[in-house]
């Protein structure tokens, strides 16, 4: 099977798919995606396309990359739903918000996709009385800050005067 | 903003057709029972900031995600450089 996104065309066959019975928070109705990595050699960073809807395109982020300590703790009902007891054997994604200002970009670590990669089903959760937000700037992160130094000057506000 | 204090089995009323019934109380946690007509819209808040915050995400600017992969430089993990091409 082919689909056709603006990342040109992706070939995949059925089991590569990863379904959330219940959709994503927001999105209900699309419970297939195609998880991609950007980088050939690593997991660090993903796209993670609905097939279903070919507009419908997520960037996912390895949160252990950005946090090594990152301790996503499920409830019980959770790992139910994932048919595991072990949480350790659950593939973790934080979503991230990708602004055309790369300092605004963020990544949701309170509400991750965990998948488990035995079945390929996945849910989306909320991490209750965690310390995560919604909203943490990637630039907080060592693994990815001050990545380019001032390519052409720190401040881009030069235009916006009226 | 209006603080009140009910009771276990007491209710309150919002408008005209909504009725939030206090079912039970413990230290972690209150259960409530609310009445309301269909159209209204019930979420628990971190449920709309979650789906918000998905929306929000939804299908960036491809120049914007190609920036960002750039700078997840691959985590050179050193004597492991042996690329197959």
């Amino acid at each position: 099977m082919t689909i056709q996104t603006d990342y040109g065309t992706v070939e995949f066959r059925e089991e590569d798919l990863l379904i959330f019975r219940d959709g994503i928070f927001g999105f209900p109705k699309l419970t297939r995606y195609l998880l991609l990595r950007m980088n050939e050699d690593d997991d660090s960073i993903l796209l993670m396309l609905s097939t279903e809807e070919s507009k419908v395109v997520f960037v996912l982020i390895n949160p252990f990359f950005l946090d090594p300590d990152y301790s996503p703790v499920l409830a019980p009902e959770e790992l139910a739903c994932l048919e595991t007891e072990d949480s350790g054997e659950l593939s973790y994604y934080a979503i991230c918000v990708v602004q055309n200002d790369y300092l605004e970009n963020t990544v949701n670590l309170k509400c991750p996709l965990v998948i488990n990669p035995k079945t390929r089903h996945g849910i989306q959760v909320i991490l209750k009385d965690s310390p995560y937000g919604y909203r943490h700037k990637l630039r907080s992160f060592d693994a990815i800050a001050n990545p380019i130094n001032d390519q052409d000057g720190s401040d881009n506000h030069a235009d916006t005067s009226t | 903003m209006l603080i009140l204090r009910r009771k276990k089995n007491e209710s309150l009323l919002i408008g005209e057709n909504i009725r939030i019934t206090i079912i039970d109380c413990a230290s972690d946690g209150v259960r409530l029972a609310i009445d309301a007509p269909k159209q209204i819209s019930i979420l628990r808040e971190e449920l709309s900031e979650a789906e918000q915050t998905n929306k929000t995400a939804l299908s960036p600017d491809l120049r914007s995600v190609l920036q960002l992969q750039s700078f997840f430089h691959h985590p050179a993990k050193d004597g492991k450089d042996g690329k197959e091409y």
